[in-house]
């Protein structure tokens, strides 16, 4: 019975795969492009794998494999139509292209390329998509533009540029000719040179590392995360290989590349400006996780994320670029992040966050601290003790403060909402755009100096819902400057807003939650 | 508090502009400085309005007559009137008798008068929607100046609008014309569904021209808001959002226009994929560039396919060295979710 259920089951699944199994079909042409010794051959195919080989013929040999894959018999047949070859320039620049039609979701295209060359042009390729671009014996230059797919380029004698974004880079020509350039954003460049050549050697990655095998003749330093240095004899071509997300390897023909060793291990010769970058420079994961850590927690990463639950102890944290979030630290808590945003929950001592860009969201600081942020909106849901908030754009929202408060944004509203109890707390709020909005409580007593500078005395305006402010009215240089002061309840810390193009507001109504996103 | 007193009473005088000069200004100065007298005179302005709002009712003749007697002016009576005192079932009678001689003359009149029209087969050519007018009223548009022909102003001026630079443009009268010339302040309460045309237009207009609507924060983000919702978005709201991040000087107001933006459904905001390319390839704040990439990241993931143009502004984005870290990694997270 099993056996029978299982054949039907295995006959279904068959069924269903030929119903789902896609038309395709096949065309191979052989093409034949003139071109002069020294000319350039520009290759621009969106769709397919490339292989260009140099090699002893006077005139380019191409044979185009064209697959179109189609959901029906018709769209096999509009794939079919939809794909063209245009041949243009003149012997001394061809250019030959593949055209597509607009892709629809019911057929694709691809066009395969086999190409022979002669070795003394110059080869020139634009891509899209592949799962490979191969270009080797060349002595001219080569140029590789992709977007998506793997480059590998071989004993290519001239200058070598290769821009790709989420392809690797494999290079390998024993004594380059002419200047290298291999760049890519998500993928790792390889570089491989004979173990004598000279040449200069530039590298530099943002979340991978920098490895060579080439230890031996290698002089250099680090400047911020871009090393730059000799092989060698100094002099020769420069070899420049970079990436964002991925490793960049350097290796000597022949050599293991087990051999490989990070240069951030090397003794080399430092730039006193590097020497603390690359105290950073420790490659860590893409993400840090941790659950609850005991004693001091000390992390930093060039580039990454990091996540921790709970730390019983201080925190001195850093990253280059990623997002920070901690549950919550019972001593201080020092985070820094040179780019990305900051989550921060309970923090029971005192706070020192600081981000380049991005937001920044505390639930609560019992000691006060200091955070701010280049650009990006600061959310505070309590702090109990003395606390300054920096923005160099972007809203300030305090919503309960039970002590002294200090926010200041280049653009953007400030909302301080003082704790219902507290019968006077100094605040200190600036905006160079934007509304300030104080929420105090009935009794709350304060010398006010409430000032906003405007264009438009009619529409900024200053309002208390506590009497006991005079209001003057000033015009400078063509703006109004409305200034209110006095005491409210009889008067008590100094309370000094000023506002520029907005109103501000003193308000004895509770402040609305501060809705968070959940984490 | 005895200066309060003072200008409590003196509130209907200034109300009415009895009071002379230099109390008028003494009491405003008061005001403007003191809360509890300031809400005292918002109260007594709108009991004002409201009662210039109210509609004039004709006082009884009975009443009147009796209010006047009791304070002493009785108004003086008529020798020569006799009262007539009406007999109930004959006036009935009496109007039940002119009504048929009224209808019955009419019917007789119109039917032997009327142009007779022969029949034919009526047949409707076409049809034009009749354009939604609310409340009968023609539609009227929001202008910086308006030139108005007399006939076209009611002659009804309700509350107390405020009416100020008046000049007299041509008041000789020579001519039989004369023209005012004035601003006026009003306050004006549109409703309609979020996506009626002139709705979308004003709240395009005030998310726009923050600085001349003079919109305060709190009804800017409302709108913002609420236009994120899908349900609302349009992409007339998204380009007025994209001006917004293009032209504000003010870093704040374009990270929250940006952030709207990245809200936004993607075929929404599709139109204002320049802007966002423009704001991550050169806008000074590193917020501001970081939420485009957060927009652009959203277009890519709901399946928007970038042009070869921007794909390349977002590569250099990647690679240039002196980026914020953060920002590039973005850029980095977006290339790789694309499809080619």
């Amino acid at each position: 019975m099993k056996i029978r259920v299982s054949t039907a089951v295995l006959i279904l699944c068959v069924a269903a795969a030929a119903q789902a199994a896609p038309f395709r079909q096949t065309m191979t042409t052989e093409q034949k492009f003139s071109i002069t010794p020294g000319g350039t051959f520009v290759l621009e195919n969106p769709h397919g794998n490339i292989d260009i080989v140099g090699s002893n013929v006077t005139q380019i040999e191409a044979t185009l494999t064209t697959l179109v894959t189609a959901k029906s018999e018709a769209a096999l047949a509009e794939g079919r139509r939809g794909s063209n070859l245009i041949i243009g320039g003149d012997a001394k620049t061809r250019i030959v292209r593949t055209v597509i039609a607009r892709k629809t979701n019911d057929w694709s295209v691809a066009v395969q390329w086999n190409v022979r060359v002669p070795r003394n042009v110059h080869v020139h390729v634009v891509s899209t998509s592949s799962e490979r671009i191969r270009i080797n014996d060349i002595l001219g230059s080569v140029k590789v533009k992709n977007f998506r797919g793997n480059v590998m380029i071989g004993d290519v004698s001239g200058s070598t540029v290769v821009e790709s974004v989420n392809g690797s880079i494999v290079y390998a020509t024993p004594h380059p000719g002419g200047n290298v350039l291999l760049s890519t954003v998500n993928g790792n460049v390889t570089a491989t040179v004979a173990g004598d050549a000279d040449f200069r050697w530039v590298a530099e990655t943002g979340r991978g590392d920098i490895r060579t095998s080439m230890q031996q003749g290698l002089r250099g330093a680090f400047f911020g995360p871009r090393f730059q240095g000799t092989v060698n004899a100094p002099g020769g071509p420069t070899i420049t290989t970079s990436t964002l997300m991925g490793d960049v390897h350097l290796l000597a023909a022949g050599a293991s590349a087990a051999k490989t060793q990070s240069l951030r291990q090397l003794p080399l010769t430092e730039s006193p400006s590097s020497r603390a970058a690359q105290r950073t420079n420790t490659s860590g994961p893409a993400v840090l996780r941790r659950g609850t850590v005991k004693g001091l927690f000390t992390y930093e990463t060039k580039m990454g994320d990091v996540r921790v639950q709970e730390i019983q102890g201080d925190a001195r944290i850093f990253t280059g670029a990623g997002v920070v979030q901690i549950g919550a630290v019972s001593g201080a808590c020092n985070v820094r992040s040179h780019g990305g945003p900051l989550e921060l929950g309970e923090i029971s001592g005192v706070l020192t966050a600081s981000t380049r860009a991005g937001d920044i969201l505390v639930d609560s600081t019992r000691r006060g601290g200091t955070i701010a942020t280049q650009g990006g909106t600061i959310r505070l849901l309590y702090t109990s003790g003395p606390t300054t908030l920096t923005s160099g754009g972007g809203d300030i929202i305090v919503s309960q403060a039970a002590a002294s408060v200090k926010a200041e944004t280049t653009s953007g509203d400030v909302v301080i909402g003082v704790d219902r109890d507290s019968k006077s707390e100094k605040i200190d709020a600036q905006t160079k755009k934007g509304n300030i909005l104080l929420h105090v409580g009935p009794k709350f007593g304060a010398d006010i100096d409430a000032t906003i500078v405007t264009t438009d005395a009619r529409a900024d305006t200053i309002a208390s819902e506590l009497p006991g402010l005079s209001i003057r009215r000033e015009h400078v240089a063509g703006k109004t400057v409305v200034r209110a002061t006095g005491k409210i309840n009889g008067g008590g810390q100094k309370v000094v807003l000023h506002a520029t193009g907005g109103d501000i507001r003193i308000s004895t109504r509770a402040l609305a939650p501060t809705v968070v996103k959940p984490r | 508090m005895s200066e309060c007193s003072a200008m409590r009473e003196s509130m209907p005088l200034l109300l009415t502009e009895a009071l002379d000069p230099v109390r008028r200004e003494t009491a405003h100065q008061h005001i403007e400085s003191c809360v509890v007298c300031s809400e005292e005179w918002r109260a007594h302005k709108e009991t004002w309005t409201l009662l210039e709002e109210l509609p004039e009712v004709e006082v009884p003749a009975r009443v009147k007559t009796a209010f006047l007697e009791k304070v002493g002016v009785a108004e003086p009576a008529v020798s020569n009137v006799i009262p007539f005192r009406g007999r109930p079932v004959f006036k009935w009678v009496a109007q039940a008798a002119a009504v048929v001689v009224l209808v019955g003359g009419a019917y007789f009149a119109g039917d032997r008068n009327a142009d007779r029209i022969q029949p034919t087969g009526a047949r409707i050519e076409s049809v034009t929607p009749m354009q939604r007018v609310a409340s009968g009223i023609t539609p009227v548009s929001l202008a910086e100046t308006r030139v108005l022909d007399a006939a076209a102003l009611s002659p009804e001026i309700q509350g107390r609008p405020a009416v100020r630079n008046v000049t007299c443009v041509d008041c000789d009268g020579s001519d039989g014309q004369i023209a005012l010339s004035f601003d006026v302040t009003s306050r004006w309460t549109v409703s309609g569904h979020p996506k009626d045309e002139s709705m979308l237009r004003l709240s395009s207009y005030m998310l726009e021209n923050e600085d001349v609507a003079s919109t305060p924060s709190e009804a800017l983000d409302s709108l913002r808001r609420m236009y994120s919702d899908p349900a609302h978005a349009d992409p007339q709201i998204a380009n007025a959002l994209a001006n917004v991040l293009r032209s504000d000087a003010h870093e704040g107001v374009r990270i929250d226009a940006v952030e709207t933006l990245t809200h936004l459904p993607a075929a929404v905001s599709a139109q204002t994929r320049d802007a966002l390319i423009e704001a991550l390839r050169s806008d000074p704040n590193p917020a501001v560039r970081l939420k485009a990439v957060e927009a652009l990241a959203n277009m890519v993931r709901d399946g928007a396919v970038l042009e070869p143009t921007e794909v390349d502004v977002l590569r250099q984005k990647a690679l240039q060295q002196d980026e914020n870290p953060y920002v590039r990694v973005k850029v980095a997270e977006t290339l790789g979710n694309m499809q080619p």
